[in-house]
């Protein structure tokens, strides 16, 4: 009885104590299963990809993004890196002193594992290769943009993507065409053929042309337009040797009325150049090259200089010599280095990253006419850069960077494009370097410049890094992997 | 209610009493009470011999059956030392138990409980209140340095505040985090091991330790939970291992002061000398000579233009002071035995070794509350601290610096920075290194936490818990740059970096806990629920262009402001229980489940579920052991297997999603891709096997435990490196890589000598880890071919190897492998693995009455990065930078042998690429990094005699302390755990204090 009353007492705690953990567990079963409770609240600073291309206001700050980043980077391949590196590997700029960056360009001699090679030209160029791909398939996928918007953000946007490949294509060779964000296909994708690449360049740039207006989106002529697809176009053309299409191209953009050249040179960098035809601006920032090229002070050692076969090569009265450089005295030496750009710092901006310019279209359609034979026709789009760069006569110079000759024969008004593309373009986004590439002069030219010249360093190395990662990413011949 | 059941209970026992008294055998009844006469609930009691066991009820109230009416009860309990007592036909039997002092008996604490290191099935390594009050640290992570096996705690920057790196058991994760889960008083520490700085500072990549707000006065142990029976209860968030920290609460009794304070200095430890200006002089004039090439103004204006007279020792400048370290701690506590308390409070404050006014403070301050209910059956206990450090270290590592030209010209006539010599300007690697210290950082953090746990005994046996926790991690940190501090090259105006941060987590676990008695055994139950939130937003704001330096923290005066916001929540739920059995104290049982959810993961992968299971056989309680082996007065045979998760992954990660840019376009907002996504992100799962034995011989004189451990992990969270022509290095994917960690780790106590005058003891640690990868899939296809490599450890890596100087040409040679005529990929066959080959402590202790002795030393066998690692960055002769002075071993001429090629001055030298290219990629840099670092050194005295008591204290003590004294080390470069002469190596610091209670 007594045992047995124990044994209830025992039975008793024991059926509390397990209903309380039944109704604990089921408690927490709720606890555990209620998937409300590992719901959290999304970052504020997240858009999910569906609605970025909901509206026309995101949709639009989607393509601002990629304008932005294309400068985000000092001294990446579209904010200047063309400009100092390219210029270092040809034969515009040397670095007097030594400079662990600077030196493998100048003496084109790149080790594949080269860290501006990787970060500053691939890396950049993919990155903003994907960003555009990421906005060309959020825009046709949507449904709800206004047309007029969404055309135009997919023009600019086909513009920026080509702008890239273009570069990637004309420094690496052949390079990997990514045209989707599939990263699964895209991550083995080897290197596509250039003539490939060109080929779908002109298909984009072909709808761009389309699908953009002639107006600027916005002020500064900051946002690409129909003449900026057309001025790559042309660009492209010239590069493919197809001189009649870059002659049209070009004819455009000079016959648009939008474009003139500025009489005053100290005008052509400014923000409001009228020669402009497209420029990135940053924000409450110069450029980023002028920061580079430009000295502290009057009194120190340029970190990159010009060199002597460039200055030797402005005539007497060539104003871009007087205007477009400056020199520094250091140690009862000169040196002397570009200043197209004129603002180094300061926090009220004067000049933008000018991309396209009119002089240029000049000098594609001059060389497109003498490829094709108009032999007068060229020389008069050479002669009208040179009339704007004319230094008024002196007592010293009594005919200032004279017209060229309407007689001349063809390979003399050749020459007379190269070298005038040469003095109008120097340390210009790789003008000079891509030049000498695609003429065959850069063996001739470099060879006998600089002893540790290889006819292998025409291409860059392609980054080691990546050829690691992507087995069918194959380098360049020449270069040690 | 409550009366009631007392009444039935009472009653009950009174019928026993009848029952017992009648006949043999007969029921014994009885109360096992603490020396201040509270119960002391679960102890076990048996009769030796026989099968008889019983165990305590809440009230100490034990029955139990006997064969015979008279004979010798045996009782113990977890934190008291086992009693032998004799019973009779005398009813109602008060046992009165001594708490324990041996350390098998000492009280570990686990995962929501507490046991003995006799009891526990699982691994757990323990640091003490008195291991850490041996060392002036403000870190408390600092002070378990080498102390526990398994744990690595890397110091890789000796900054005032700089975070530390934790691991326990190995890199678990190929990539993800690695950091073990921290818990201070049940409530999971909200920023974990992240460094809480949102504006850079001199820490650097390292970061300020979030620690760097714990006062280590404030802990009374900290338990390092390792194998799957320890962690498993943790679920997802234990993969990585646990840190308990366990805070002190007061003591009841009379109304204790105490003041505890010391002070005193440190210095730099190991670094390199550098070359004075003649030395360097003659290094760049050979470099020319070498290369063959004319020293010019432009590419020599060090040689030809600079004043060869001047000389700064760099060294001394920048890192040759001496800091200060001041630390106060005052406690009071008290209590009766229903209710105890303790305040405390501390101060510590630290400066710099680097030149100017910088110093890191904190303060802190704590009260914990117990409180029990007399009749037992409710408990509370609340523990708060609060915490304040302020941080105003330099905004850059002025050690970065010591490799200026050592007769650079640092002033301008004025007494202004000097920025410009002969035409050279200071820019890139070359500048003025004093600029850097105009640079003003102040970070204010603080830390509260609060903790509180309620028990209620709602049956006997069955408990309801709750306990809940809060915590913030605040801070606000700027980093001013005035026009002193800015390199005028830069064309900067002034600026400043604000940040804010705050961190705010919560967190509520129910429990139910039910003890009972079943069989010959006693089982335990917990059953739980875990709800945790962390919340967090950080504001960043880059201001610049100030016209003048005058109003640099004031944002309204920027010309140009850009801001940064960014928030995250994170949440996680959990259920959770463990079921433990213990037979007899020597065989024991348990269990251990939970179901996580955790937000990091997208629909349908939230949750998962993890458990364990952790035996122990205590043999040498066997009576055939006992007989045969009588020396061995312990023995203990474990063993446990389980799972945990990893989701220390960042938040967000399966989303599609877009992010804003830094910047605006022409005003416009600007949107950019975050990164790839992976909708199906899972957790990464680790398995973890242990097996483990320990021993005490001679009465516990020498307690040996070796265990061995294999953990694996797989279902691994990667960051699966990418070729960038996707758009991103990389993109978070599970896969199906299984990484093992395994090692034997050994730790042995060890009482030499035990009188009443004199004792001697030691305790040593040591481990001995291993790491591999066991499987891949398509890993000589995949982007990991050249960086992982299957049966090699994670820390391994592929080098060329290095064939020395040539002696001919005095050039660095390496070894050509196809023979191509090239050093490249296909020649890099080296593997050099830097994982230690093992690491641990030797702790010895000595007294001599009053005095006592403690001197710690840590070692580490591993392979590590060189001096010749950094000289591939700044190649010797190369540009206006100085050297260590190990480069005058360098070569000179033809027949030299020597590791160190000649100088090189120019970019087309033939010495440029080896030394720029090739030896970076190359064995040469690695060298044996190994060490003993005398980590502490303490000599204690304390006071006796009546003259103490006279002057009312209860204890009065003097102490001396040591921290990284010295280094025995063979390693060639600066500090061998660091391993970077352009960091700050840790700092030795002397103190001397005081310890006074009343």
């Amino acid at each position: 009885m007594k045992f047995k009353n124990r044994k209830k007492l025992q039975l008793h705690s024991i059926v509390v104590s397990a209903l309380a953990i039944v109704l604990l567990l089921s408690s927490s079963v709720f606890f555990g299963a209620c998937k409300k409770l590992v719901d959290v609240p999304k970052s504020s600073n997240l858009v999910l990809s569906k609605d970025v291309f909901a509206t026309n206001e995101k949709a639009t700050s989607a393509v601002l993004g990629l304008y932005n980043k294309m400068v985000a980077l000092n001294l990446s391949m579209s904010n200047g890196g063309l400009t100092i590196y390219s210029a270092l590997s040809a034969d515009e700029l040397y670095n007097p002193a030594p400079h662990t960056n600077y030196d493998p360009f100048s003496l084109n001699n790149i080790p594949s594992n080269n860290g501006i090679i990787y970060n500053n030209f691939w890396n950049t160029g993919y990155k903003n290769i994907y960003h555009a791909n990421a906005i060309l398939e959020g825009l046709n996928n949507s449904t709800t943009l206004n047309n007029v918007v969404k055309n135009q953000l997919i023009g600019e946007t086909l513009v920026i993507r080509a702008l890239y490949l273009f570069y990637l294509t004309n420094l690496y060779g052949d390079v990997p065409l990514v045209m989707t964000t599939n990263f699964e296909r895209n991550a083995l994708m080897a290197r596509t053929a250039k003539e490939v690449v060109t080929e779908q360049l002109i298909t984009d740039l072909k709808t761009a042309i389309e699908l953009l207006p002639s107006a600027y989106a916005s002020a500064l002529r900051a946002r690409v337009n129909s003449f900026t697809a057309r001025s790559l176009l042309a660009r492209v053309y010239l590069y493919k040797r197809d001189w009649n299409n870059a002659e049209i191209e070009s004819t455009g953009v000079i016959s648009s009325g939008i474009y003139s050249l500025e009489s005053e040179l100290n005008k052509t960098f400014t923000s409001s150049s009228k020669e402009t035809i497209w420029q990135v601006v940053r924000e409450n920032l110069n450029t980023a090259e002028a920061a580079v090229l430009i000295p502290v002070s009057a009194t120190v050692l340029p970190g990159l200089a010009l060199r002597e076969n460039l200055l030797n090569s402005f005539e007497l009265g060539d104003q871009r010599k007087s205007r477009w450089t400056a020199v520094n005295i250091v140690n009862n030496q000169r040196y002397y280095y570009p200043y197209k750009y004129k603002i180094r710092s300061g926090s009220t901006v004067g000049e933008c990253l000018i991309v396209f310019r009119l002089a240029e279209q000049y000098l594609i359609r001059a060389e497109a006419r003498a490829e094709q034979g108009d032999l007068r026709g060229a020389v008069l789009d050479l002669n009208i850069l040179r009339t704007r760069s004319r230094a008024p006569v002196t007592a010293e110079i009594s005919n200032p960077l004279p017209d060229l000759s309407l007689d001349l024969v063809k390979s003399s008004v050749l020459d007379a494009v190269y070298k005038e593309r040469s003095n109008e373009l120097f340390c210009e986004w790789g003008h000079r370097w891509f030049d000498l590439k695609r003429t065959a002069m850069a063996n001739a030219v470099l060879s006998k410049l600089k002893p540790t010249w290889k006819a292998y360093a025409q291409l860059y190395p392609i980054p080691f890094e990546e050829t690691q990662i992507n087995i069918f990413l194959t380098q360049n011949s020449g270069y040690a992997n | 209610m409550k009366k009631t059941i007392k009444i039935i209970v009472m009653a009950v026992l009174c019928l026993n009493f009848q029952v017992m008294s009648q006949s043999v055998p007969i029921q014994i009844t009885g109360t096992v009470l603490d020396k201040l006469g509270k119960p002391i609930a679960g102890a076990n009691v048996g009769i030796p011999l026989s099968k008889a066991f019983a165990a305590t009820d809440s009230y100490g109230k034990f029955t139990i059956r006997a064969d015979q009416s008279t004979g010798e009860l045996m009782v113990s309990s977890i934190g008291y030392k086992t009693t032998k007592i004799a019973y009779g036909p005398k009813p109602n039997l008060q046992i009165i138990l001594e708490e324990s002092t041996g350390s098998l008996d000492e009280v570990v604490v686990i995962a929501y409980g507490k046991t003995t290191r006799r009891l526990n099935t699982g691994s757990v390594g323990q640091v003490s209140a008195a291991e850490i009050a041996l060392q002036p640290v403000s870190n408390p992570l600092s002070a378990l340095q080498g102390r526990v096996a398994g744990l690595s705690i890397t110091q890789n920057s000796g900054i005032n505040g700089a975070g530390v790196k934790v691991q326990i058991r190995g890199q678990a994760s190929l990539m993800q985090g690695s950091d073990p889960l921290f818990i201070i008083d049940g409530v999971p520490f909200a920023s974990g091991n992240s460094s809480i700085n949102s504006v850079t500072n001199a820490t650097g990549t390292a970061g300020i330790s979030p620690f760097s707000t714990v006062n280590p006065a404030d802990i009374e142990s900290v338990e390092v939970l390792k194998d799957a029976d320890a962690t498993s209860i943790y679920g997802s968030r234990g993969a990585n291992g646990v840190i308990l920290i366990t805070t002190k609460k007061g003591v009841s009794g009379k109304t204790r002061f105490s003041l505890n304070g010391y002070s005193g200095f440190s210095q730099v430890t190991r670094t390199m000398d550098m070359l004075n200006t003649q030395d360097y002089l003659m290094m760049r004039k050979e470099a020319f000579k070498n290369d063959g090439a004319a020293m010019t103004n432009a590419n020599a204006p060090d040689l030809l233009l600079w004043d060869q007279n001047r000389y700064t020792d760099f060294k001394k400048l920048l890192v040759g002071g001496t800091a200060k370290t001041n630390d106060w701690q005052a406690s009071v506590s008290g209590g009766n035995e229903n209710t105890r308390f303790l305040f405390s409070s501390g101060y510590h404050g630290e400066t710099s070794v680097f030149p100017g006014e910088q110093r890191d403070d904190k303060i802190s301050g704590r009260l914990s509350l117990n409180h029990r209910s007399k009749d037992e059956r409710f408990t509370l206990d609340l523990s708060t601290s609060y915490s304040y450090n302020k941080n105003k270290m330099s905004a850059g590592d002025l050690t970065g610096f010591i490799n200026m030209p050592p007769h650079m010209s640092l002033y301008k006539p004025g007494g202004t920075l000097n920025w410009e010599d002969s035409g050279v300007f200071f820019d890139g690697a070359l500048t003025n290194p004093l600029a850097a210290t105009n640079k003003r950082y102040t970070g204010k953090f603080n830390n509260a936490n609060t903790s509180l746990n309620l028990s209620y005994m709602i049956l006997l046996g069955l408990k309801a818990k709750i306990n809940m926790g809060y915590n913030s991690v605040n801070g606000e940190d700027q980093a001013l740059n005035p026009s002193t501090s800015i390199n005028p090259n830069s064309g900067n105006l002034p600026y400043a970096n604000f940040g804010r941060s705050a961190l705010n987590s919560w967190i509520v676990e129910p429990q139910a806990e039910f003890n009972k008695t079943v069989g010959r055994g006693k089982i335990n139950i917990l059953l739980g629920g875990t709800l945790q939130n962390i919340s967090s937003n950080s504001l960043n704001i880059i201001a610049q262009n100030y016209r003048n330096d005058m109003l640099l923290s004031s944002i309204a005066a920027a010309g140009n402001v850009i801001t940064r916001n960014s928030d995250f929540a994170y949440r996680y739920s959990a259920l959770y229980g463990r079921i433990g059995y213990n037979l007899k104290d020597r065989y024991l049982v348990n269990l251990t489940g939970r179901r996580d959810g955790s937000s990091r993961f997208g629909p349908g992968k939230q949750f998962a579920a993890f458990g364990a299971i952790g035996v122990a056989w205590i043999f040498s309680s066997e009576s055939f052991i006992a007989s045969t082996l009588p020396w061995l007065s312990f023995g203990k045979l474990r063993g446990s297997y389980g799972s945990s998760g990893n989701d220390q992954i960042g938040n967000y990660r399966f989303l599609d999603t877009w992010t804003s840019t830094n910047q605006p376009y022409q005003g416009g907002a600007g949107l950019q891709p975050s990164s790839l996504y992976n909708a199906d992100l899972s957790w990464e799962i680790s398995r973890k096997a242990e097996l483990a034995i320990e021993l005490g011989v001679l009465d516990n004189r020498f307690l040996l435990t070796t265990a061995y451990f294999r953990n694996r992990s797989s279902n691994q969270l990667i960051n699966y490196k990418l070729p960038s022509q996707t758009g991103f290095s990389s993109i978070l994917r599970n896969f199906g890589a299984l990484i093992q960690n395994s090692g034997l780790e050994l730790g042995l106590e060890s009482k030499f000598i035990t009188t009443r005058d004199f004792s001697w003891s030691s305790v040593i640690n040591f481990s001995l880890p291993q790491n591999k990868l066991v499987k891949f899939p398509g890993l000589e296809t995949s982007s990991y071919a050249t960086v992982y490599f299957l049966g090699k450890s994670l820390s391994t890596q592929k080098t060329l190897e290095y064939l020395g100087v040539d002696p001919a040409t005095g050039i660095y040679t390496f070894r050509d492998v196809n023979g191509d005529g090239q050093y490249d990929s296909k020649d890099r066959t080296q593997l050099i693995n830097t994982l230690p080959k093992f690491y641990g402590g030797l702790q010895n202790s000595f007294t001599y009455k009053g005095l006592k002795l403690d001197v710690f030393l840590e070692f580490k066998k591993q392979l590590g990065y060189n001096y010749l690692y950094t000289q591939s960055v700044y190649i010797p002769g190369y540009y206006y930078l100085n050297q260590p002075k190990i480069v005058l071993q360098r070569w000179q001429s033809p027949g030299d042998i020597t590791n160190i090629q000649r100088f090189a001055a120019t970019g087309d030298s033939p010495a440029f690429l080896p030394a720029g290219d090739y030896l970076a990629d190359s064995d040469a840099i690695f060298s044996d990094a190994s060490f003993i670092r005398v980590k502490n050194i303490s000599l204690a005295y304390t006071f006796s005699g009546s003259w103490i008591k006279k002057m009312k204290l209860e204890k009065l003590g003097l102490y001396l302390h040591a921290q990284n004294l010295f280094t025995i080390t063979g390693y060639e470069g600066a500090d061998p755990e660091s391993q970077n002469l352009f960091i700050l190596p840790p700092l030795k610091t002397i103190t001397m204090g005081i310890q006074i209670t009343l």
